[in-house]
């Protein structure tokens, strides 16, 4: 592309914000009503996995496991959806795939360790409360945003089953399970492997998802981008 | 030219207006003869309402074209949702009746493509469409295998224009459409850009190729090109393709917060600031067409309106040009 720097964000937008929102509503029809149980059902393990993964790895394994799932939906929801209206979607949907193999395996991973494992030190009160923030707000609190603005419940975006909120809980689960000390072993130098490189997907994610509302002008732009930002904070030791 | 809407307590005609009248009709009286210029004869086929549509020849062949067509960039893009499609058709549909011809479109345009393709194979009435389409794609020996499937989706066995969009891979994608034109599998050939990048290498196109078509960015704002590329092809006798003459909507949307001048209603016969803007842009004599996008019935009927009525004359288009940038 030459004379790069003439183009807008606007420019790389293919589509009007209404076409956008009407994919969620037909997301909604098409699956009703075991895509919206699964994705309750998904919503309120990551959740209590999140509550119990500090104390519990077996929890954080298993809540690895439910956010692969959950992956893996939006996964769908990409190829089939989002995929007829941005050429760009198949690229996105490989990557949402790829990290939901991540996510697996780091829940796989976690559930092979033996128990009980090494001395772990527990997360900090600050990644425990911004991580519990986080998956509320992607889980609870996302639905709500469509009719805040005005938009019928049919377009609201749910966890497991549409991307942002999906990321959005991700942000929020992956500073808690961050390991307290240095790896050990075999099994936890891979597990401690398998949480750095389960990291960039989601960030990115959160990113082009923050450009992908600004060029539509969305109020909502600015959410993912600063969960990521809150995430890394939170991780941080 | 004939069929200007009017309304019933509208005031005696102006001696402005009796003069863009006698315009129009001396400009009726030489078709074709001015090339590039506006050529106000009725098509010889097509829809009724085609009859009063301004139409402009193109320089290369001498067909005519109407002077407003159909852009399809983010509008057409509405993926597999059945609603958004059928409100498409309608548009797509309004614009054959209304006696539009010039639809565009791209690769580029996610499913614009098959939302065309859809709407035209469910039209029964009597217009006929000029399908404009682009090939996009890099490296350029790709080119052939995604016209094919730009055709198959638009469902027509031929294009009538293919475009380099936006310059891209143009030094491969122009021999490939340039062989395909005189095989006849496609009838005219361009180049494409927008929002005024790349002119200086559109320039040099124009200068080396014989392509029949040029597309570019041109509004009241937006006016680089009237001052090398628009001259140069009248000169070259290439026709030219007008897009994003609202600014892809925040043209209409500023302008929206003014009132149109009198002067543009009773001289113009404008109805709103879209016809004034179309009226500007496809009264240009190097101006073939100018492809506005909508999704609305109401907005594609209004956009086919400014190509009727009278045409600004090069002072008007000073004041009229003047105006906006003053806004």
């Amino acid at each position: 592309m030459t004379e790069w720097w003439t183009y807008r964000l606007s420019d790389f937008l293919l589509f009007a914000p209404d076409t956008y929102r009407r994919l969620f509503e037909l997301a909604h029809a098409q699956g009703w009503p075991w895509a919206q149980a699964a994705a309750a059902v998904l919503g309120l393990g990551v959740g209590l996995c999140a509550a119990r993964a500090p104390a519990q790895p077996r929890a954080a394994a298993l809540g690895c496991l439910l956010l692969g799932a959950a992956w893996a939906g939006a996964a769908l929801f990409l190829g089939r959806h989002y995929a007829t209206i941005n050429w760009g979607a198949p690229a996105l949907a490989a990557a949402f795939w790829l990290q939901a193999a991540l996510l697996a395996a780091c829940g796989v991973t976690g559930l092979a360790t033996p128990q009980p494992g090494p001395p772990r030190r527990p997360p900090t009160l600050r990644a425990r409360r911004t991580g519990g923030w986080l998956i509320g707000a992607a889980v609870a609190g996302y639905p709500w945003l469509a009719p805040l603005q005005g938009q019928p419940w049919a377009q609201a975006e749910l966890f497991a089953q549409m991307p942002d909120p999906t990321v959005l809980a991700t942000l929020g689960l992956w500073p808690l399970l961050r390991a307290g000390a240095p790896p050990q072993g075999g099994a936890e130098r891979a597990a401690a492997l398998l949480w750095w490189l389960a990291w960039p997907i989601p960030l990115a994610a959160a990113l082009v998802a923050g450009a992908t509302l600004w060029a539509m002008g969305s109020p909502t732009a600015p959410l993912l981008p600063a969960a990521a930002a809150l995430a890394c904070w939170a991780a941080r030791r | 030219m004939t069929g200007r809407r009017m309304p019933a307590c509208e005031a005696p005609l102006p001696s402005r207006r009796g003069a863009l009248r006698r315009l129009s009709g001396a400009l009726a009286a030489l078709p074709g003869a001015l090339v590039g210029g506006p050529a106000l004869a009725a098509p010889g086929s097509g829809p009724p309402a085609a009859a009063d549509l301004l139409h402009k020849p193109l320089p290369s062949s001498g067909e005519r074209l109407p002077a407003v067509g159909l852009g399809t960039w983010i509008t057409f893009n509405v993926g597999a949702d059945p609603a958004a499609r059928a409100s498409c058709a309608a548009v797509l549909h309004a614009f054959l009746d209304g006696g539009g011809r010039v639809v565009d479109s791209s690769p580029m345009y996610g499913s614009a493509q098959a939302v065309i393709g859809d709407a035209l194979a469910r039209y029964r009435g009597p217009g006929q469409v000029y399908a404009a389409d682009k090939v996009w794609v890099s490296p350029g020996a790709r080119g052939p295998e995604q016209i094919e499937a730009s055709r198959r989706l638009w469902g027509l066995p031929r294009f009538d224009l293919l475009q380099v969009h936006n310059l891209l891979a143009w030094e491969a994608h122009l021999p490939t459409l340039m062989a395909m034109k005189s095989a006849g599998q496609v009838r005219h050939v361009g180049i494409s850009t927008s929002e005024g990048r790349r002119h200086a290498a559109v320039e040099a196109i124009m200068q080396a190729h014989p392509v029949d078509f040029v597309q570019v960015t041109y509004n009241p704002l937006d006016r680089e090109v009237e001052q090398r590329i628009l001259p140069l092809a009248a000169e070259r006798g290439i026709g030219v393709i007008v897009n994003r003459p609202f600014r892809q909507g925040a043209l209409l949307e500023a302008l929206a917060r003014h009132p149109l001048p009198a002067w543009a209603r009773t001289e113009l016969g404008c109805d709103g600031w879209a016809q004034y803007v179309l009226k500007y842009v496809v009264s240009h004599p190097a101006v073939t067409c100018a492809i506005p996008a909508t999704r609305q019935v109401a907005h594609v009927r209004q956009n086919l309106g400014a190509a009727r009525g009278p045409v600004p004359d090069a002072a008007l288009r000073r004041r009229m040009a003047a105006h906006v940038a003053a806004l």
